[in-house]
C-alpha cells in the first residue's frame, strides 16, 4: 500500500466518522450541481426557442433586401433582378430553401371594425419550408398554393383617357350645379329632414365608370384567400369564411381595395406576428399593389442558425455588383442576440451564487472535521507525519465529497435535463403567455442538452471545493503537536 | 361745467366743487407715468388678444357656418403625378363638424369618399363598397397619396383654439393684389393640454382694412427645431361667394424635396344650407 493509497484509504474512513455530516454537505454539493445543469438546459432551451420562433414564424435564418429596405418599408424599392438573386441564394451551399414576400401597408374591415395592418405575400409552396406558419394554424387551414385568378390590368387607351376626363368633368358639373342650387342658411335653418333626393348619377354613366376602373385595376375572380394571426382574427371578429375589406395603396399611388376571404387563422404566440399581419398569395399582393413580378424580400433557410451569417457573407458577396442588403437574423435583430446573450449570463450567475454557498457549507464541514480531531492530527504529527501530508490529506478528503457530490448531482442533473427535454415546463402554470422582446416563448419550454451545459457545473464544483479546502488544510497543516495533544 | 382739460397748463385745470387742485408738476408727472404703467400692463393682453382674432380669421377664411366647394388637387411625388377633382361640403354646427369630401375623377379614386362626423372619420371604399371607420390614430397619414395628411383635410385642429399665439414680426409690404397691408409673422405655442401633434407652428397672414389672409403656415416637430418638417402656403387670393380668400394653397414637405400637393378652388360658396342626409353613409357611396 503507497503512501498516496494510505491517505484516500484515510481520508475515506475520516468522512465515514460523520456520516450525517458529510451526507449533508455532499447533498447540498449534489443539488447545486443538479440545479445549475438543468437551469442551463432550461436557458438553452429557451433561447433556441427564443431564435425558433423568431426565424421560423417570420425573419428565416437570412434576409436579402434592396438596399435601405429594412430601415424603411417603401412599397417602389424592390430587389432588381430577382430571379438572378434568387438563384444565387439557391446555390449557396449551406441554404436550404429560400422563398420571395412582398409586403404592403394596409387598412382592415370586417364589419364596423377597422384597423391597420401589414399584408405578406408569400408564395405558400416555397414558404412552407422557410417557416412553420402552416403548422401554427389553429382555425381552417393556411393558404393554399394556387393565386386567385385574377385579369391583367392595362392602361387606358387616348380614347378611354377622354372619356374618363369627360365623366370627371360631367361629375364637377353635376356638383357645382347642386352647390348653386343650395339655399343660404339662415337664422331658422337648423338640423332638419333631407329636403330634396339625391339626384342618382345616371346609369350609363355610372357603367362607364365602372368599365374604365376594371381595366386599370381588374377584380379577381373571386375574393382571394387570406391568413391572419389569433389576436387579429378576434379584434375583427372574423372566422374561417368570413369576409375582410383591404383598402391600400398601389406602388404607382392608385387607391386599391378588395374583398378577401379568411381561410385561416395561426397562432404563434408572438403578438406582433398575430395582432397585425394578414398574408395572402404573393401573385394576389403583387396584383392588388401592381408590382407585377417585383418583389422585397427573399428569406431563406440554412443547415442552422449559426451558419447564416456566413452564408449572408457569401451571398452578398457572389451579388455584389447588384449592391444588396442581405444579412442574418442575428444582424437583423441585433436586440435579440443581446437578449439571448443576457439569458446565458443569467445562467452564469444562478451558478456563481450557487457555487459560492456551496463553498461555504464545505469550509463550515471541512473546518468543523479539522477542529473536532485536534488531538488526533496533533498525535500524528507528533508520530512524524509531515505537515505537506496533512494538507493533503484534508484536501483529498474534500475532493473525495466533492467528487461524490459531482457524480450525484451530475446524475440528477441528468435526469431533470431528461424530463426537461422530453414534459418540458408548462408555463402556463405561471402565466399567460411569455415573449421576451416581443418575440413569444410556446407555453411549454423545452430543455436542451449541451456537453458544456454539463461538464462545466462539475468542474466548478470540483475546483470551488478545492480552493475551500485550503484553509481547514492549513490550519490542519500547521498545527502544534503539543497544543493539539493537550486538548481535551 | 366742462372745462378743456390739459394737465400741463395750471389755469385750465378744472376745479372740483369747492376745491381748487392745485397744479403740480409731480402730480402731473406721477399720473402720466401711472398711466404709461396702465397701458403697458394692458397692451399685452390687447396685442394677445388682437393675434388671437387674426390667428382665428386667418385660419378660418375657408370655412364658414358651413361651405360647399369644388375643387382640384395636384399631387407631384417622385413616382407620379396627377390631379384630382373632389367635391367638399362641410357644416360646422355648435355640436360637432361634419366634412364629407367624395373624389370626382379620375378613374382609379372615382367614388372615393371620405366623411368626418365629431372625432369620427370614415372611409368608402367603392372597389369594394365597404365603409370603414378609422381610427384617430391614423388621423396623421397621407390622404390619398397627397402630402396632406386625414387630420389635414378634415381640419381637426383649430390654430386659435389649441396655440398661444406671439408676435415674431410686422412689417408694412405689397400684398398679392398690390395692396399695402401689414404681414404680422406669428409664433403659435401649443397649450399644454391641445391635442396637437406639431411643437410649434409660425403663421404669417396679411391685413388690409377689414381683410385677413393666411400667407404661409410653417409646422415644427419640437418647439426649438430650425427648419420646418413642411410649409404650407396660401396663394390666388380672389373674390369668392363674395369673400375674398386664397383659392390655391400648396403643401410642401421637407424631407420629400421637390415633391408637393397644390389644392385649388374650382368653385367655393359659404353658408349653404347643406341638408343633414349629406352626411351619411349613403351620401359616401
Amino acid at each position: 500500500m503507497g503512501p498516496n493509497m494510505l491517505l484516500s484509504k484515510l481520508a475515506f474512513r475520516n468522512l465515514g466518522r460523520n456520516t450525517r455530516r458529510s451526507l449533508v454537505t455532499g447533498t447540498a454539493l449534489a443539488l447545486s450541481v443538479a440545479l445549475c445543469i438543468a437551469y442551463d438546459a432550461l436557458a438553452d432551451g429557451m433561447n433556441v426557442q427564443l431564435i425558433h420562433s423568431l426565424t421560423r414564424y417570420d425573419l428565416g435564418h437570412l434576409q436579402v433586401h434592396a438596399p435601405g429596405y429594412t430601415e424603411r418599408h417603401k412599397l417602389a424599392n424592390t430587389i432588381l433582378d430577382a430571379n438572378r438573386v434568387m438563384k444565387a441564394v439557391r446555390a449557396d451551399p449551406e441554404i436550404r430553401a429560400a422563398s420571395a414576400r412582398v409586403y404592403a401597408a394596409a387598412l382592415v374591415g370586417a364589419g364596423s371594425h377597422s384597423t391597420g395592418v401589414e399584408l405578406i405575400g408569400i408564395d405558400p409552396r416555397t414558404e412552407s419550408r422557410v417557416t412553420e406558419l402552416a403548422q401554427r394554424t389553429v382555425l381552417g387551414h393556411f393558404l393554399g398554393p394556387d393565386p386567385t385568378p385574377w385579369p391583367a390590368a392595362r392602361p387606358l387607351t387616348a380614347a378611354e383617357r377622354a372619356e374618363d376626363a369627360r365623366l370627371t368633368n360631367s361629375e364637377a358639373r353635376a356638383a357645382e350645379e347642386e352647390i348653386d342650387q343650395l339655399g343660404r342658411l339662415g337664422p331658422g335653418t337648423g338640423e332638419h329632414p333631407p329636403s330634396r333626393e339625391e339626384g342618382p348619377v345616371p346609369q350609363p354613366e355610372m357603367r362607364e365608370a365602372q368599365r374604365l376602373s376594371k381595366i386599370l385595376s381588374p377584380r379577381p375572380t373571386r375574393p382571394p384567400e387570406v391568413a391572419l394571426g389569433s389576436s387579429l382574427a378576434r379584434v375583427l371578429g372574423v372566422n374561417p369564411g368570413d369576409k375582410l375589406y383591404l383598402s391600400t395603396q398601389a406602388v404607382d399611388g392608385v387607391a386599391e381595395g378588395i374583398e378577401a376571404r379568411v381561410v385561416g387563422v395561426y397562432d404563434t404566440g408572438t403578438s406582433t406576428y398575430d395582432r397585425s399581419r394578414i398574408y395572402l398569395h404573393l401573385r394576389d399582393l403583387q396584383r392588388l399593389v401592381h408590382l407585377g413580378a417585383r418583389i422585397h424580400e427573399i428569406a431563406a433557410i440554412c443547415d442552422s442558425p449559426d451558419a447564416a451569417p456566413a452564408a449572408a457573407g457569401r451571398i452578398a458577396a457572389s451579388l455584389l455588383p447588384l449592391k444588396l442588403d442581405v444579412r442574418a437574423w442575428s444582424q437583423l435583430r441585433p436586440d435579440m442576440v443581446r437578449m439571448l446573450d443576457l439569458n446565458r449570463a443569467g445562467g452564469g450567475m444562478l451558478a456563481a451564487i450557487v457555487f459560492f454557498v456551496a463553498s461555504l457549507g464545505v469550509v463550515n464541514t471541512m473546518l468543523m472535521a479539522v477542529l473536532e480531531r485536534t488531538r488526533e492530527l496533533g498525535m500524528l504529527k507528533a508520530l512524524g507525519m509531515p505537515a505537506t501530508r496533512i494538507f493533503a490529506m484534508v484536501v483529498t478528503e474534500t475532493a473525495l465529497l466533492a467528487l461524490a457530490g459531482a457524480v450525484a448531482g451530475t446524475a440528477m442533473g441528468i435526469g431533470l435535463d431528461l424530463w426537461l427535454v422530453h414534459q418540458g415546463l408548462d408555463l402556463r402554470a405561471i402565466t399567460q403567455g411569455v415573449s421576451m422582446n416581443g418575440v413569444g416563448l410556446a407555453p411549454v419550454v423545452h430543455g436542451a442538452i449541451t456537453p458544456l451545459g454539463v461538464v462545466l457545473p462539475v468542474v466548478i464544483v470540483t475546483g470551488v471545493c478545492l480552493a475551500a479546502a485550503v484553509y481547514p488544510a492549513w490550519r490542519a497543516a500547521r498545527m502544534q503537536p503539543a497544543v493539539g495533544m493537550r486538548e481535551t | 361745467m366742462i372745462h378743456e382739460f390739459s394737465p400741463c397748463d395750471p389755469e385750465s385745470f378744472p376745479r372740483l366743487g369747492r376745491y381748487r387742485v392745485r397744479f403740480s408738476w409731480l402730480r402731473c408727472a406721477a399720473s402720466l407715468m401711472a398711466f404709461c404703467a396702465i397701458l403697458v400692463s394692458l397692451s399685452p393682453a390687447a396685442r394677445a388678444d388682437s393675434l388671437q382674432a387674426l390667428v382665428q380669421r386667418a385660419d378660418r377664411i375657408l370655412r364658414g357656418k358651413s361651405s360647399a366647394a369644388v375643387v382640384h388637387m395636384d399631387v407631384k411625388t417622385h413616382g407620379y403625378q396627377r390631379s384630382y377633382k373632389m367635391v367638399i361640403w362641410e357644416r360646422d354646427d355648435s355640436t360637432r363638424e361634419r366634412t364629407l369630401v367624395k373624389i370626382l375623377g379620375p378613374t382609379s379614386w372615382r367614388g372615393y369618399s371620405t366623411l368626418k362626423i365629431g372625432n369620427q372619420l370614415k372611409f368608402y371604399d367603392p372597389k369594394t363598397n365597404h365603409v370603414q371607420a378609422v381610427g384617430n390614430s391614423m388621423l396623421g397619414d397621407s390622404w390619398m397619396g397627397s402630402h396632406f395628411s386625414n387630420d389635414d383635410l378634415v381640419k381637426e385642429t383649430r390654430l386659435a383654439v389649441d396655440y398661444t399665439p406671439s408676435l415674431i414680426s410686422k412689417r408694412v409690404a405689397k400684398n398679392e393684389l398690390g395692396q399695402s397691408a401689414t404681414f404680422y409673422r406669428i409664433r403659435l405655442t401649443p397649450k399644454p393640454t391641445a391635442p396637437v401633434v406639431w411643437g410649434r407652428i409660425e403663421f404669417e397672414v396679411w391685413q388690409h382694412d377689414d381683410l385677413v389672409v393666411p400667407v404661409r403656415c410653417d409646422y415644427f416637430t419640437k418647439v426649438g427645431d430650425k427648419n420646418p418638417v413642411r410649409i404650407m402656403r396660401f396663394y390666388g387670393v380672389k373674390e369668392m361667394d363674395g369673400r375674398w380668400v386664397p383659392s390655391e394653397m400648396q403643401i410642401t414637405v421637407a424631407s420629400k424635396p421637390g415633391e408637393y400637393t397644390r389644392l385649388t378652388y374650382d368653385k367655393l360658396r359659404f353658408d349653404v344650407d347643406i341638408p343633414a342626409s349629406k352626411f351619411t353613409e349613403q351620401a359616401m357611396r
